[in-house]
């Protein structure tokens, strides 16, 4: 099972805007940790910085044992742990969700029949070997998140993992999300519905000036 | 087979298998080579021993021009849907996706290397003494420009200047290469190569050896804050 994620002192600036500013908290294990706040507030920026695609200006990251400075980039050891769903879906819209999903699959190293299951868990196994081009926005999120689902990652990190879901889409991610909670795996999540993940063991946190402020949950 | 090696061949079919889907790169840069050829080929309309002499430049502007439009592009799938975020995400070292990115480039602008010496026999009657040592030169003079180029591919993907700033940064650097591919060229497609050719061929190697190893070295502390 993995440990936290503990963040000291993140600080991220774009220009002369700072985002965010000396942000701390810790993200336990088994718990679902959303991130709401306004647009701009810098919750995408915050996981990207924690997904490290952008990276740390100041302060630093802990994933269990290993500490990643400013200026460091993420080790692969966690690397390959790590579980992303952005707003962009990480997919060729030339190759299908099957080939991208493959794709993941051999770079990560992960066995063959990885992507047939996680393509039927999201419900695309009639439609996986046509072009991502071809999709809806609604599929290709629910092709983005086999891909995350595929890795089995212990460190979820999902920028608004719902978008562009139809009902059963939504029921969906928030079956699958639960499974990964219940698994004592480290799940944080941005959205604007907190109220979509009921009983999840939720901890919702409010991104206000550049840090983070618990507004409430279950327990 | 190592890990590295593993994941360079599973990026450059994926590469490959793109381009096959969606041949925008290699058409383009077809169309291109062929265009270029043919239209110097209209402008020097006499075919002397004095147009022969312009030959081996005549290849490398072709070969410039045409390594420039697919290089400065080698990054642009990437840039769609995150693509480029989501490799560096799995992959272990981003020079393993550099090289990949820099093997492609190299591979489509040999192929256009081979392509604009063949058009260059046909429109201007140019006859190749040693054909190995002229392929040599052009795997020589393509991989180091290639190399090069990917470095700022990748470096400037999302600047929409790109097209412009990419030759003039690229440019500069190359020009050693380029003079030594035309010295070289000057022989192989003239009297034969003697020891001053081979001086030539020597230094296209010896930028090689300090460039190749070079882009790839220093690619991931140039594409690690493109935000």
């Amino acid at each position: 099972m993995p440990e936290g994620i503990r963040l000291k002192g993140l600080t991220q600036t774009f220009g002369r805007r700072r985002i965010l500013r000396g942000l701390s908290g810790h993200f336990e294990p088994g718990r679902l940790h959303l991130i709401v706040g306004p647009n701009g507030c810098g919750k995408t920026t915050l996981l990207r910085v924690m997904s490290g695609q952008l990276s740390l200006e100041a302060g630093t990251l802990q994933f269990h044992e290993e500490c990643v400075e400013a200026g460091q980039s993420l080790p692969w050891s966690i690397r390959r742990r790590l579980g992303v769903l952005g707003h962009d879906s990480f997919l060729y819209s030339e190759l299908s969700a099957r080939e991208n999903l493959d794709l993941y699959r051999k770079l990560y190293g992960l066995p063959k029949e990885r992507v047939g299951e996680a393509l039927e868990r999201v419900s695309l196994g009639s439609a996986a070997d046509q072009p991502v081009g071809c999709y809806s926005q609604g599929m290709e999120q629910r092709a983005a998140f086999a891909r995350v689902l595929m890795q089995d990652p212990d460190y979820l990190i999902l920028d608004e993992p719902d978008a562009g879901l139809d009902e059963a889409g939504r029921t969906r991610v928030e079956e699958e999300l639960s499974s990964f909670v219940r698994d004592g795996k480290v799940v944080i999540a941005v959205t604007h519905h907190p109220e979509s993940f009921q009983g999840l063991n939720r901890q919702i946190l409010r991104l206000e000036k550049g840090v983070l402020v618990s507004v409430g949950g279950d327990q | 087979m190592s890990r590295h090696l593993r994941t360079l061949r599973i990026l450059i079919a994926k590469d490959l298998k793109i381009e096959m889907r969606n041949p925008g790169v290699s058409y383009t840069m077809l169309l291109f080579a062929t265009l270029v050829v043919v239209v110097f080929s209209y402008a020097f309309f006499m075919i002397d021993d004095r147009v022969r002499s312009y030959t081996p430049g005549l290849v490398w502007v072709a070969l410039l021009f045409t390594c420039t439009l697919g290089t400065s592009r080698v990054f642009d799938r990437e840039q769609h849907k995150g693509c480029f975020n989501g490799l560096l995400l799995a992959t272990e070292s981003p020079r393993t996706l550099f090289l990949s990115k820099a093997i492609v480039a190299s591979f489509f602008g040999l192929l256009m290397s081979g392509l604009v010496v063949l058009l260059v026999v046909l429109f201007f009657g140019a006859s190749v003494h040693e054909p190995l040592w002229l392929m040599a030169t052009l795997v020589l003079g393509v991989t180091g420009f290639c190399f090069i180029g990917a470095l700022f591919a990748g470096l400037m993907a999302q600047l929409s200047l790109r097209e412009v700033l990419f030759p003039l940064i690229t440019f500069p650097l190359v020009i050693p290469l380029v003079i030594a591919g035309v010295k070289t060229t000057t022989q192989l497609i003239g009297p034969g190569i003697d020891a001053d050719g081979f001086a030539w061929l020597k230094l296209m190697l010896a930028f090689d050896l300090v460039f190749l190893p070079g882009t790839v070295r220093v690619f991931p502390y140039l594409e690690k804050d493109r935000g």
